[in-house]
């Protein structure tokens, strides 16, 4: 039977969850919004994130969140080095073109993790983050809370850095007009550089969390990519507070599905929702026209 | 094809389109400045469409320039090779005698060259203050606190009378004054050379009448030496000192307003010439 309880504890958690989501999506909706690129290898820097923590952990025994800052910055490298060596060759050329190579290049990380960690599905939590916590029949864990918060504080620290910082501005102005940017005296390659290096570092910050939420493994980028492709649709291509409500949307929405109908359900609602959106309001729930 | 009879002329053309005269200032004396701006044999080739087609031209300091010709003549390509939009076929152009043919738009920002496009691009989610910030943040001036910035804006919106709209969001401004947020934000970024694309472009001829003086104001009192595309050939012969005229991608005039109108060559191209009349 389905008790007042189970229904706000699966919010609960999909709010929870949606929030997560929206840190995983967040780099992917980023570069995409600024760039136009959208970034197909956005998963696998994500998982490079998770690897980098989980050899942390069973090298060092470092705990995962004191691997955040390396697991970004890992993948903020990766990222930076993809766009040197290979998307700046072919940016100004088509759109096409960035969606084909992310891809290929998503498949080679991949394959380079199986080799480097082997097709085991790894989870990095911790005994104490995994403590339950009740509150009135509710529970929650500690990790949870922990990862909510973090992810909360990166989309937060992002929109700061974009609305007050020069360099964030830069890359608001190059978003809304490339050429009056350039006019400005903005350098708009070098914006490009730095905001797919950003959304390196984003990915890199959800892969952790990932791993000791969840678990990673060589191919989960790119159920990744999919989901941050869904969300950002779903926000609105550009709109960063946009992507915590799409997040949420889609959290409590895959629990609601799993508590109310079947849990092999729960892929499901995140496509039809996908589709939905593209036939009601294809700019997204905060999208600008484009 | 068009008729004419002899006594209508360019000029008439020039004087009789609109009632109200417009009063042309004195000319401040011919610019004697040092070379600002220069273009030798500059061409640009679409497949085997000769957009621009060798031109050759300079720009003293001080100066207003006008471009002016027929639809399809080449103004708006001249235009994005000289702002670094296009890659030139051939020739070479030189801002304070260094070649600047290949340089992205930024690096000649802050070289002291800047341009409007002739359909306005305001960023429209910022309001004109931080349109103009955008600018002044960015531009030629490179790092600075953020009070001299403030009051740089200040003084650029004072300058094109936007200040009592800086709280406004671009799509709510008139055509005339997103055309002047358009300058603001080119002047913002503290040009030597404004390279301007038919600002004239849209407005009536009471708003012409009033942006007429603004385009000198920036001359003197801003000191900015002035390029500008119109279409508007009062407009441009009440402003400007020089005008070049394109045809076909070739330049067949520069020199006084007032001589262009008596010029065969473009009479011919403006009004396809009087002996097929």
């Amino acid at each position: 039977m389905i008790s007042a309880t189970s229904v706000v504890q699966s919010l609960l958690s999909g709010m929870a969850e949606g929030v997560n989501y929206s840190l995983y999506c967040l780099g992917l909706a980023f570069v995409f919004g600024i760039v136009r690129i959208i970034n197909l290898a956005h998963g696998e820097f994500l998982v490079l994130g998770g690897y980098i923590a989980y050899w942390l952990l069973v090298k060092w025994g470092v705990n995962p969140l004191l691997a955040l800052p390396l697991a970004a910055a890992m993948a903020g490298v990766a990222a930076f080095v993809s766009y040197r060596v290979f998307l700046q060759r072919i940016r100004t050329s088509s759109e096409l073109n960035t969606l084909i190579l992310t891809f290929g290049l998503g498949i080679f990380l991949a394959n380079l993790y199986l080799q480097l960690w082997t097709a085991d599905i790894r989870n990095i939590g911790v005994d104490w983050m995994e403590q339950p916590l009740s509150f009135f029949g509710i529970y929650v864990s500690v990790g949870e809370i922990l990862t909510i918060l973090i992810s909360l504080a990166v989309v937060f620290g992002l929109y700061f850095f974009l609305t007050r910082s020069r360099t964030g501005m830069a890359i608001r102005v190059t978003a809304i007009d490339r050429d009056a940017a350039a006019l400005a005296g903005i350098n708009v390659e070098r914006v490009d550089l730095v905001a797919f290096t950003i959304g390196g570092l984003l990915a890199g910050v959800g892969g952790p969390l990932l791993g000791m939420l969840a678990h990673i493994s060589p191919g989960a980028g790119l159920h990744i990519t999919v989901k941050a492709f869904i969300l950002t649709v779903l926000a609105g291509v550009g709109s960063i507070p946009g992507l915590l409500v799409a997040g949420m949307i889609l959290g409590v929405g895959e629990a609601l599905t799993v508590t109310f109908i079947n849990a092999s359900y729960r892929e499901l609602f995140g496509f039809a929702l996908f589709i939905a959106i593209l036939v009601i309001r294809p700019s997204g729930l905060f999208g600008r026209r484009l | 094809m068009k008729s004419r009879t002899n006594g209508e002329g360019l000029r008439d053309k020039v004087a009789g389109a609109n009632p109200a005269p417009v009063t042309i200032a004195p000319m401040t004396q011919p610019a004697t400045g040092a070379t600002l701006l220069e273009a030798r044999d500059l061409s640009k080739h679409f497949g085997g469409l000769r957009a621009v087609a060798s031109i050759s031209f300079r720009v003293r300091q001080g100066e207003i320039v006008g471009v002016i010709g027929p639809n399809g003549a080449g103004k708006t390509t001249l235009f994005a090779l000289l702002s670094g939009f296009l890659p030139a076929t051939s020739g070479e152009v030189l801002f304070e005698d260094a070649p600047i043919l290949g340089l992205r738009p930024d690096t000649l920002c802050h070289l002291g060259m800047a341009r409007t496009f002739q359909v306005v691009r305001p960023f429209p989610e910022m309001t004109v203050f931080e349109n103009v910030k955008a600018a002044a943040v960015f531009g030629k001036q490179g790092r600075r606190s953020n009070q001299e910035i403030l009051s740089d804006v200040e003084e650029v919106l004072r300058a094109t009378g936007l200040a009592p709209l800086a709280g406004q969001h671009p799509p709510s401004l008139s055509l005339p004054q997103r055309k002047r947020l358009e300058v603001a934000r080119a002047l913002a970024t503290r040009p030597k050379l404004l390279l301007l694309d038919e600002v004239l472009a849209g407005l009536n001829p009471k708003e012409i009448q009033e942006a007429l003086p603004f385009i000198r104001s920036l001359n003197e009192k801003h000191r900015v030496t002035i390029l500008m595309i119109e279409h508007n050939l009062r407009a441009i012969m009440g402003v400007c000192q020089r005008i070049l005229v394109l045809n076909f991608g070739q330049l067949i005039f520069d020199g006084a307003p007032s001589d262009a109108v008596e010029d065969a060559r473009v009479i011919e191209a403006y009004l396809g010439g009087q002996q097929h009349a």
